[in-house]
C-alpha cells in the first residue's frame, strides 16, 4: 500500500513581495545550500516566537529513511496549538514525508524506518505501546488529490463516526450538518445529501473531505496541498475555510503557494533537503527572515 | 495534404511506413480474432439447436393406399411383417388369410381348424405366441410369425434377375425381395400349433374369453369358460441341457365367478404383465381386477373406467409391456390405466388402478373408437375411430403425434401400427388401407422434457431421467429437471464452500498480507487453478469419500466449532495486556491460524457426544429415518441461524443500552465483559435452538427428507467440498486483481480518518471492489455449473430431486460425459442429450450474461474515482 503520487508543481513565479533581501544578515547562502546538500550538519533556525505559543506537538530530532535513503534530518519543531502552520520548501524536501509522519501514515510504506521523537499533546506518537488507530483518530488528513469515498455525501462525512461505531440517527445528522458548515459546503449540498459524492466538483469533493476530517473532531488537521488541483475560487473558499478554522482547530498545512501561506498561515516552516531551515511566525519569515536562502524561495529565486 | 499547415508550421517528421502498417495489420487480427470468436461461439449453438429441433417437430400420417377387402366381417387380429410387404387377418373362424399389402392380392389362405372352429383366440404383442380356446374347453397354444431367410442363387427364377431393389413379387407361398446388397429374400407366413401341449379345462366347458402373456419361464393363459369360472395357466419350460427337448409343466389357479350385480359374463378378459392381474372388463365401464392375496386369486379391486352411465366401452388393449391399458369409449375418448402401489392404497394387495392419462382429439370430435393398434416397441399407440379417421398419439407424454380425420370412408374395424413404427394399417368393411408414418420422437414434448411426466407404475407424475433400463418394455424417462437440478444443487453447494474462502482469502491478501508474501501466495494459488479436475475428482472419489463417511458427525460439529473457536479467540485477543497486544499485532493472522486446529479437535471431541446426545447414537441410522427423533436435525440446522440472529440482536439492538453503562470501564474489564457478553448469546443461542427444535419436532415436522437423507457415501457434502476448493482459486484470482485495484488514495483517505484495515476493507475497499468482486463470483458460478469430472466421480451420479447435504445427484454435464459415448446417433436420447448441452450452455450463458451486466453497473459507479 503505497501513497498516491504527489504531482509536482511549478512554484507560482509572479509572487509579488517586497524583498526582504537587504535586511538578511547572513550572506552565504549558496554556499550553505551546497554544504547541505553535501550533508553537514546544519542547525535550524527557530523564531522566538515559537516559544510563546503552546505547543500541540513536538517533534524532536526526528529522523527518516526510505530504505537506505534518508528523507527527514533532525527536525525539531513545535506546532502551537489553535493555529494554522505552513510548511514550505521546494519539492522533494519532505513536506508530505514529514505530514504523514504525524499521524503515522508513514507505517503504511514498508522501507520506512524512523528515529526521534514525536509528541501530540505531551504522548508520544511512536511509542511501542501507542494504538495507531487512536492515534489516527485523533488528526483529521486532508489530501492534494480529493479523495472522497464512492458512498453518498452523507455517509462520506459521517464516515469517521461510523468506524466508531456510532449509529444513533441524530448525532450523526447533527454532526453532518455542522461539518458541512465548518467546511462551508452545507449550503451547496443540504438537498442532495443522499447523492453520490462523485457528482461533486473538484473544489465540493476537497471540502468534502475537510468536512470529513473535522466530523471526528480531531486534534490536529493535516493538510497535504489542499488546493492544488483547484481553481482560484475554489482555493479563495478552502482558504478562507482554513482561516475560520483557525482557533478551533491546529492547522498543519503544506503548500506551495507562498500568497496561500502568507494568508492563511500564522507560522510558516520553510524545508530544505530534508532538513527544517527557517521557522517562525508567517510575518516574520515572508518580511523579515533571518536566512537569506528562505528570502530566496520566497522570492523565487530557487525551487 | 495541403500545402501549408494551419500553424504555418510544417511538421517534419513523419510516421514510419512500417509502424502505419503494422497498425493496420494488428487492426484487421483482432477484429478477425474477435469476430471469430463470436462465430464460433454461435456456431456451437447453432449446430446445437440443429440437433434439437428435430425432437419438436410433429409427426405425419401419410397419404393412404388402399385396397378393396371382399370379406366384410371384423377381424380378430392383422398383423404386417416388418418390411411392409405382406399382412394376414385372423378371422372369427379361425381362417387366416395371407395377402400382399400393396395389392391386397391373397398370397395363401390357412384354415387350420376347418371342423372346429374355435371359441375365442389371444395373440401376444411383441412375440409370436398365440392360443385359441374351443368350445370343448380346449386350449390350443401355438406360433404366428412372419419369417424371412435368404433364396439360394441356384433357386431364385430367371425372371427375377432383372428386379429392382426393394420390389416385392410373389414366390411360392411368400414374397421375395432383392436386398440393396443384390441377395433375393423371401418373406413367408407360418402357422404352428403346438398340439402337444393343449391344455384342457376340467370340467369341461367352452372357453368363451382368454387373453396370453409372456413370461420368461414361459406362457401364462387366462381362460373364461361358459360356466363362469376363470382359469389361470401358467407353463414353466425347462430345458434339458443334454437332450436339448423342453420339458413343460403346468401350474394354475382357478375361481368361480361370482360378479357383483348378477353381470352376464365379462366382455373381456386381460391378463398383465408376468400375469400379475387378470382384468375382467364389462362394455359399460365396469372392471373387476383378480390378483392374488396371500396365494389366492381373487377379486382385489373394482373400478368404473367410464365414471359416466351412457357412454360404454369400444375398444380395450394392453399397450407394450402390458402394464398400461388404453379404454376406448363410444363418446371418442381413449384413456390409459395403469396399477400403482400409493402409499395408502385402501385395496387387499397395495395396488390400485389409475387413470394416468386421457387422449383427446385435436378437433374435439366424439366418434366412437373402434380399434387400438399399439406399437410393439413404444408406448406409440394407433387409434381408428368410427367415423373413418385414425390418429397416433404417445400415450405416456399424452401427446397427439399425428393424425388422418378422413383416413378411410367407413369405420376402422383393426389397425395395426407396422413393426418398425413407419406405417399404419387400418381395416374397414371394404377397404384395407396402408399408410406411411413419420413420427420420430413422438415421446418428445417441452412439458415431457421440462415438467412432471406420469410414468407407468409412478403414484404421480413426477420428473425423472432414466434413459435406459433392463427390459425391452422400459421407456426411457428424459426428464431433464433432475438433471439441472443436480447441477443447482453442485453449484450451490460447491459456491457455499468455495465462494466465502475464495473472498476472504482475496481480501485478505489484497487488504492485510506483506507484498513480497503475496508475491508467492498468488501465484502458488493460480497454479491451483490448473490442477485437473480429474485429479480432485479422484480424490474427491477415493480418498475423501470414504473418509468422511467414517467422520460425518466430526464434519458437521467442525461447521460449527470452527467458527466458534475463531470468535472466541478474537475475545481472548482483547484479554491480552495492551502493550502485548499491540506489539503482537502483526502476528495476530497466526494466532488466528492457531484457531483453526483448536476448533478441528473440538470437533473431534464433540462429534461422537453430538452423535450420541442428538441422532440416536448413530447418523447413518438416523438419516436413514430409522431411529432417533427429528429433534437433532433441526438442533443443526437451526443452531447458526438463530445465532446470526442473536448477533445481530446484540450488537444492533442491545449496544445502544449498554454501551452508555460500559464506556467508562477499562480496557480489560471492558473485554471481560464482550467476553461474557459473547458466551451469554453462546448459551442463549442454544436455548433457544432448543426450543425451537423441541417445537418443530412436537409439531410434527422433519429435516429428514429435506436437508437431510439418507446417507451416500458420494454427495453434495464431498462434491462441495472438492468443487469448492477446485472454483476457489479463480474466484480467488479475480477477486484479488479487482480488490488491488481499488486507488490507494480510497485506503489512505480511510486510514487516516483512523479506520482500522479492516474496516477499510469492508466499508471502502470492497464496496468498491463490488464489480470485480461480482465477475469474480460469476465466473466462479460457471465454472462450477459447467464442471464435469468432479461431479461424475464425486456425485454418485443417481439423477435424484433431494436437496439432502447427504445424496447424490446427476449434473447436466457429468449426464453427457456418461451418456453421449452410447447414445444411438440421431436417436431421441441422443438428441435429448444435444439439449442438455444445449441447456447447459443457456445456463452459463445467462450467468455470464447476467454477471456482464451487472459488472457494467458496477462499473459505471465506479468510473467517476
Ligand atoms: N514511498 C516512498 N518511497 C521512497 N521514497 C520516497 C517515498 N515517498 C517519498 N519519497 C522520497 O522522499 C523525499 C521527500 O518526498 P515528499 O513526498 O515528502 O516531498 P514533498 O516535499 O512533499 O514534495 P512535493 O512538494 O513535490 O509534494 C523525496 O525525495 C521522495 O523521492
Ligand atoms: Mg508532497
Amino acid at each position: 500500500m503505497g501513497t498516491p503520487a504527489m504531482t509536482v508543481k511549478a512554484v507560482p513565479r509572479e509572487i509579488t513581495m517586497q524583498a526582504p533581501v537587504a535586511r538578511c544578515a547572513d550572506q552565504g547562502s549558496i554556499s550553505r545550500l551546497a554544504s547541505i546538500a553535501a550533508g553537514e550538519p546544519f542547525e535550524t533556525d527557530t523564531h522566538d516566537a515559537i516559544g510563546t505559543e503552546d505547543a500541540v506537538l513536538e517533534v524532536r530530532d526526528f529522523k527518516l529513511w526510505y530504505g537506505e535513503k534518508q528523507a527527514l534530518f533532525d527536525i525539531a519543531m513545535n506546532i502551537p496549538r489553535g493555529r494554522v502552520t505552513a510548511l514550505i520548501g521546494p519539492s522533494g524536501c519532505g513536506k508530505s514525508t514529514l505530514l504523514r509522519s504525524v499521524n503515522r501514515m508513514n507505517d503504511l510504506i514498508d522501507s520506512v524506518r524512523i528515529d526521534g521523537q514525536m509528541l501530540l499533546s505531551g504522548e508520544s506518537v511512536y511509542g511501542p505501546e501507542v494504538d495507531v488507530i487512536e492515534l489516527r483518530k485523533r488528526m483529521g488528513m486532508v489530501f492534494q488529490k480529493s479523495n472522497p469515498f464512492p458512498m453518498s455525501i452523507f455517509e462520506n462525512v459521517v464516515y469517521p463516526l461510523r468506524i466508531d461505531g456510532i449509529r444513533d440517527r441524530s448525532v450523526l445528522e447533527e454532526v453532518c450538518e455542522r461539518s458541512l458548515r465548518g467546511s462551508a459546503l452545507w449550503e451547496e449540498v443540504k438537498d442532495r445529501l443522499k447523492d453520490s459524492a462523485l457528482g461533486l466538483s473538484g473544489g465540493q469533493q476537497q471540502r468534502l473531505c475537510i468536512a470529513r476530517a473535522i466530523a471526528a473532531e480531531p486534534e490536529v488537521l493535516l493538510m497535504d496541498e489542499p488546493c492544488s488541483a483547484l481553481d482560484p475560487m475554489a482555493t479563495g473558499r478552502i482558504e478562507d475555510l482554513i482561516h475560520e478554522l483557525r482557533g478551533a482547530y491546529t492547522v498543519l498545512m503544506v503548500t506551495h503557494n507562498m500568497q496561500q501561506a502568507s494568508r492563511t498561515s500564522d507560522y510558516t516552516a520553510f524545508m530544505y533537503l530534508g532538513r527544517l531551515i527557517e521557522y517562525g511566525a508567517t510575518e516574520d519569515i515572508f518580511l523579515n527572515p533571518h536566512l537569506r536562502e528562505t528570502a530566496d524561495y520566497i522570492t523565487g529565486r530557487f525551487g | 495534404m495541403p500545402d501549408k499547415s494551419f500553424t504555418g508550421v510544417e511538421r517534419r517528421r513523419t510516421t514510419r511506413l512500417s509502424v502505419r502498417i503494422i497498425d493496420r495489420v494488428a487492426r484487421v487480427l483482432i477484429t478477425v480474432g474477435g469476430i471469430g470468436t463470436i462465430l464460433a461461439v454461435l456456431m456451437i449453438m447453432v449446430f446445437l439447436i440443429w440437433v434439437v429441433v428435430p425432437l419438436f417437430t410433429g409427426g405425419e400420417i401419410g397419404e393412404g393406399a388402399t385396397i378393396p377387402r371382399s370379406n366384410a366381417e371384423a377381424p380378430l387380429r392383422m398383423g404386417v411383417d416388418e418390411y411392409r410387404i405382406m399382412g394376414f387377418l385372423l378371422l372369427r373362424n379361425g381362417q387366416i388369410r395371407v395377402y400382399r399389402l400393396d395389392t391386397g392380392e391373397t398370397i395363401e389362405t390357412l384354415t387350420p381348424f376347418a371342423d372346429t372352429p374355435p371359441s375365442s383366440a389371444a395373440m401376444a404383442r411383441s412375440s409370436p405366441e398365440v392360443a385359441f380356446g374351443f368350445p370343448d374347453g380346449s386350449m390350443v397354444p401355438g406360433r404366428m410369425e412372419f419369417s424371412s431367410r435368404f433364396l439360394d442363387k441356384a433357386h431364385v427364377p430367371a425372371e427375377f434377375h432383372d428386379m429392382k431393389p426393394g420390389e416385392p413379387r410373389r414366390f411360392e407361398s411368400g414374397m421375395v425381395q432383392k436386398t440393396p446388397e443384390g441377395q433375393y429374400r423371401i418373406q413367408t407366413f407360418a402357422l404352428t400349433l403346438e398340439e402337444d401341449r393343449t391344455a384342457r379345462v376340467e370340467p369341461p366347458s367352452p372357453i368363451v374369453r382368454m387373453d396370453l402373456t409372456i413370461k420368461p419361464t414361459g406362457p401364462v393363459y387366462a381362460l373364461l369358460t361358459e360356466d363362469s369360472r376363470i382359469l389361470i395357466r401358467e407353463a414353466t419350460e425347462k430345458r434339458n441341457l443334454l437332450t436339448g427337448r423342453t420339458r413343460v409343466t403346468w401350474s394354475g389357479d382357478e375361481i368361480a365367478l361370482n360378479p357383483p350385480g348378477d353381470r352376464p359374463l365379462p366382455d373381456r378378459v386381460l391378463l398383465s404383465d408376468g400375469g400379475r392381474f387378470v382384468y375382467l372388463v364389462w362394455r359399460d365401464g365396469f372392471l373387476a381386477r383378480l390378483g392374488r392375496v396371500e396365494g389366492e386369486l381373487q377379486i382385489v379391486e373394482t373400478v368404473d373406467l367410464l365414471r359416466d352411465d351412457d357412454a360404454e366401452i369400444t375398444a380395450l388393449s394392453f399397450i407394450t409391456g402390458k402394464s398400461t391399458f388404453l379404454v376406448g369409449d363410444s363418446r371418442g375418448r381413449v384413456r390409459a390405466w395403469f396399477p400403482v402401489r400409493p402409499e395408502r392404497s385402501g385395496t387387499l394387495d397395495g395396488t390400485v388402478l389409475t387413470n394416468a392419462h386421457e387422449l383427446l382429439t385435436e378437433d374435439g370430435s366424439v366418434s366412437p373408437v373402434t380399434a387400438f393398434g399399439p406399437s410393439s416397441r413404444a408406448r406409440l399407440v394407433s387409434v381408428g375411430y368410427a367415423d373413418g379417421s385414425v390418429r397416433l398419439f404417445h400415450v405416456t407424454s399424452g401427446k397427439l403425434v399425428a393424425a388422418r380425420p378422413t383416413a378411410l370412408a367407413q369405420p376402422v374395424q383393426t389397425i395395426v401400427i407396422t413393426p418398425k413404427e413407419d406405417g399404419i394399417v387400418a381395416v374397414s368393411r371394404r377397404e384395407i388401407a396402408t399408410f406411411a408414418v413419420l413420427a420420430e420422437h413422438p415421446d418428445v414434448s417441452i412439458v415431457s422434457l421440462f415438467g412432471k411426466v406420469w410414468y407407468e407404475g409412478y403414484p404421480e407424475p413426477e420428473n425423472v431421467w432414466q434413459s435406459t433400463g433392463g427390459t425391452d418394455a422400459f421407456e426411457p424417462k428424459l426428464g431433464l429437471v433432475p438433471l439441472i437440478f443436480g447441477t443447482v444443487k453442485a453449484t450451490l453447494y460447491s459456491m457455499l464452500f468455495g465462494l466465502p474462502i475464495a473472498l476472504l482469502a482475496a481480501i485478505f491478501a489484497s487488504e492485510f498480507l506483506d507484498p513480497r508474501a503475496k508475491s508467492m501466495v498468488k501465484p502458488t494459488i493460480e497454479i491451483m487453478a490448473s490442477l485437473p479436475s480429474v485429479v480432485l475428482g479422484f480424490l474427491a472419489a477415493l480418498v475423501i469419500a470414504p473418509f468422511v463417511e467414517d467422520i460425518v458427525p466430526h464434519c458437521l460439529t467442525a461447521f460449527f466449532t470452527i467458527p466458534i473457536s475463531l470468535m472466541l479467540g478474537a475475545y481472548v485477543w482483547q484479554l491480552l495486556p495492551r502493550p502485548f497486544a499491540i506489539r503482537m499485532g502483526r502476528f495476530r493472522i497466526f494466532f488466528m491460524f492457531l484457531c483453526f486446529p483448536i476448533g478441528l479437535r473440538a470437533a473431534a471431541m464433540l462429534g461422537p457426544v453430538i452423535e450420541s446426545a442428538l441422532f440416536a447414537g448413530d447418523i447413518r441410522m438416523w438419516l436413514d429415518g430409522q431411529r432417533g427423533s427429528a429433534f437433532g436435525g433441526f438442533a443443526f440446522l437451526l443452531f447458526p441461524m438463530v445465532g446470526v440472529a442473536m448477533l445481530i440482536l446484540t450488537t444492533r439492538g442491545l449496544d445502544f443500552k449498554l454501551i452508555p453503562m460500559t464506556s467508562h470501564l477499562d480496557r480489560v474489564p471492558l473485554a471481560v465483559f464482550d467476553l461474557c457478553r459473547f458466551l451469554v448469546t453462546l448459551l442463549l443461542t442454544l436455548i433457544l435452538t432448543a426450543l425451537l427444535a423441541f417445537i418443530l419436532t412436537r409439531a410434527g415436522l422433519d429435516t429428514r427428507g429435506a436437508v437431510f437423507g439418507t446417507y451416500s457415501q458420494r454427495n453434495a457434502l464431498v462434491v462441495g467440498f472438492v468443487m469448492g476448493f477446485a472454483i476457489i482459486p479463480i474466484i480467488f484470482t479475480i477477486a484479488e486483481d479487482a480488490l488491488s485495484a481499488v486507488p490507494d488514495h480510497l485506503r489512505s483517505a480511510s486510514l487516516g480518518a483512523g479506520a482500522t484495515p479492516w474496516q477499510t476493507a469492508i466499508r471502502i475497499v470492497v464496496p468498491t471492489a463490488m464489480s470485480g468482486l461480482f465477475s469474480a463470483v460469476m465466473i466462479g458460478l460457471g465454472r462450477a455449473v459447467g464442471e464435469t469430472m468432479i461431479v461424475l466421480m464425486a456425485a454418485g451420479n443417481t439423477p435424484i430431486m433431494d436437496w439432502s447435504i447427504f445424496s447424490g445427484f446427476r449434473t447436466l454435464s457429468a449426464n453427457l460425459a456418461v451418456e453421449l459415448p452410447e447414445a444411438v446417433r440421431d436417436s431421441t436420447h441422443y438428441r435429448t442429450l444435444f439439449l442438455a448441452a444445449l441447456t447447459l450452455f443457456a445456463m452459463t450463458f445467462v450467468v455470464n450474461s447476467v454477471a456482464e451486466v451487472v459488472r457494467a453497473r458496477f462499473r459505471r459507479k465506479a468510473v467517476q474515482l
